[in-house]
């Protein structure tokens, strides 16, 4: 008896010491803190493998969101469900995710965000295969179901009459591809430029058969946007610098973007270089065709019955004034 | 008086211990299980109206009940339901008789049991997921690599408490077998399996629901089917009132299983006697 009730005792002086530890443990330091002042928390999806999310944290490293008063976090989610559901919850106040995703969760009021500015404006998909891999009626492979490649790739069944597989991020893909169980899979820069270097030949070109749409868009959650909206104006400045920096200084651009994404600097000047129109992508001048295409492809799809009325889903507020659009209206 | 009370022991008595037992504790638990249920759902149900979270993310469960309802209307969830069921079911049977086999030969050839069983029990502390991408290479992409990984996965259980189940077994058992006579396969399957029924069935419960984790983790990365590939695209698309409704519906089948098997069990364990 008396060793149970010792034993009830030092369990519950366990529990009230991690009780107290968890308290202790200040939210604010990480990525999930709470937002005082200027701190700026965002949610992004590939920080560590895409050069146009990675301009983030080139623009930590820089301090250029230092200078303009900010207090950036970044938090790198996998997929838009993961980088989306930080935003809905609070924890972070800012969100660059898969554009199907986004204006989906933008549909639900509960959700609390908005969308407030498009993102890397250039259909930048390629479906890589290794060289000489051809198929009558090939597959492609794409990353999940619910993911802006699915969409793509449904796009691509339409004009091209091809086979599709769900197969996870860009490295199963070209495994998958490697060892003949799909045609090709999908890449992105500087994934399809490093696997070219190693033999792989661009079967499919997005860009070509689908036209220009954003990959991803930019969410806030409506509280943060209603208490600090200057604070996101700063965020747009700085990101428009960063977008400067990327297009008329490539090669030092490319130098700090090489470590964030693994890859070597002449890697990173090569696919930077190869991308077909640089200036368009690191741009937040909102492209109106660019979206009407993107809810094209969601009705197409089935993913949305009407198409996105982009003059109440897209609040453009927050963006400087010349990279507005006024395309629809209101 | 006394004549009574004896008659009256005397029918207690005739009634099979197990299923007096068995009947007094499955009720219990039965009851206690909804109570359990109820009180949750009713917590939840409480902080999602007090606004603790939001809708969007965990939607309260008279909204994912109502969700739940609506789902069993429609051809896609049972779609979705069959592709997995389908699977889970294969997995089970190739993955448990495989397990049981496996089980038996390294009782029989101890060597080979000491050879493979650390790789076992390596395999049992990893996430099978992790190797995906050899699984991609080894046997593709499509429903087949689904059951192939959720057999494995159920498989290593199965074999390790098979093994060690017959390994427990009283020589005495053997050798008294042997002396009157009994052979190879009478002996496996009169004495040898029959007295390591219970950590088989302990083995079977595990791989039944390895089976069924295996299954719903590889959808939820490459199928283009079944509850798993529903949860994931409903969660990437943002639907979080439909995601919910199907991870319910996981639940659901998952209690099922749970649910058959026992039945399975009792059977083995009685004989099929009531």
């Amino acid at each position: 008896m008396t060793r149970i009730a010792r034993s009830v005792r030092v369990l519950f002086g366990v529990l009230v010491l991690l009780l107290a530890a968890t308290g202790c443990v200040n939210e604010a330091d990480g990525p999930g803190g709470r937002s005082g002042g200027n701190r700026l928390n965002i949610s992004a999806t590939g920080t560590d493998s895409l050069p146009f999310m990675a301009i983030l944290q080139v623009g930590i490293d820089k301090g250029w969101f230092a200078k303009e008063g900010l207090d950036v976090s970044l938090y790198s989610g996998g997929g838009g469900g993961n980088t989306l559901r930080v935003l809905t919850t609070g924890d972070a106040d800012l969100a660059i995710a898969g554009n199907t995703s986004v204006v989906l969760a933008s549909r639900q009021h509960s959700a609390n965000l908005t969308v407030v500015a498009p993102w890397f404006q250039l259909n930048d998909f390629h479906w890589i295969a290794p060289r000489g891999q051809h198929a009558p009626k090939p597959t492609l492979g794409y990353s999940s179901g619910g993911s802006s490649t699915e969409l793509l790739v449904r796009g691509l069944q339409r004009k091209l009459h091809v086979e599709t597989q769900a197969v996870g991020g860009m490295g199963d893909n070209w495994t998958a591809a490697r060892a003949g169980k799909i045609t090709a899979g999908w890449s992105m820069q500087p994934f399809t430029t490093e696997k070219i270097q190693q033999g792989a030949e661009i079967l499919v070109d997005a860009r070509k058969v689908l036209g220009d749409l954003p990959a991803d868009l930019v969410a806030v959650n409506n509280d943060y946007a209603n208490r600090k909206p200057e604070n996101l104006r700063a965020f747009f400045r700085v990101v428009r610098r960063l977008d400067d920096f990327v297009v008329h200084d490539t090669a030092a651009a490319a130098k700090a973007l090489a470590p964030l994404t693994g890859v070597s600097a002449p890697t990173m000047t090569r696919a930077l270089t190869d991308t077909p129109d640089l200036a368009k992508g690191y741009s937040l001048r909102v492209d109106p065709d660019g979206l009407r295409r993107l809810s094209d492809l969601m009705v197409s799809g089935g993913l949305i019955e009407h198409p996105v009325d982009w003059r109440t889903t897209l609040d453009q507020r927050y963006l400087p004034a010349g990279l507005r659009t006024s395309a629809f209206g209101g | 008086m006394t004549l009574r009370l004896t008659e009256r022991a005397e029918t207690v008595a005739r009634q099979p211990v197990s299923r007096r037992r068995w009947l007094g504790k499955g009720a219990t638990s039965a009851v206690a299980t909804a109570v359990l249920i109820v009180v949750l759902g009713l917590i939840f149900q409480a902080c999602s109206a007090l606004g603790l979270w939001s809708e969007a993310d965990v939607p309260a469960p008279s909204t994912v009940l109502a969700e739940f309802g609506r789902l069993l209307g429609t051809g896609e969830f049972w779609g979705d339901l069959g592709r997995t069921a389908l699977e889970v079911l294969l997995s089970i049977v190739f993955g448990c008789t495989l397990g049981l086999f496996a089980g038996v030969l390294f009782w029989k050839l101890p060597r080979v049991g000491r050879a493979f069983e650390p790789y076992l029990v390596s395999f049992y502390a990893v996430p099978l997921v992790l190797f995906y991408p050899v699984m991609i290479v080894l046997v593709g992409i499509n429903a087949s690599s689904v059951v192939i990984l959720a057999s494995v996965m159920a498989m290593i259980p199965m074999a390790l408490n098979t093994t060690v189940g017959l390994n427990g077994i009283p020589p005495v058992y053997l050798k008294l077998a042997r002396s009157v006579g009994a052979g190879p396969r009478r002996i496996l399957f009169s004495i040898a399996l029959p007295a390591a029924g219970p950590f088989v069935l302990a083995g079977l419960r595990m791989g039944v629901v390895y089976s069924l984790i295996g299954a719903i983790a590889m959808e939820f990365t490459t199928a283009q089917a079944g509850l798993g590939y529903r949860i994931r695209y409903l969660y990437e698309t943002f639907e979080s009132e439909q995601m919910f409704g199907y991870i319910f519906a996981v639940l659901v089948l998952s209690c099922v299983i749970t649910l058959s098997l026992q039945g399975v069990e009792r059977v083995l364990s009685t004989g099929g006697r009531r």
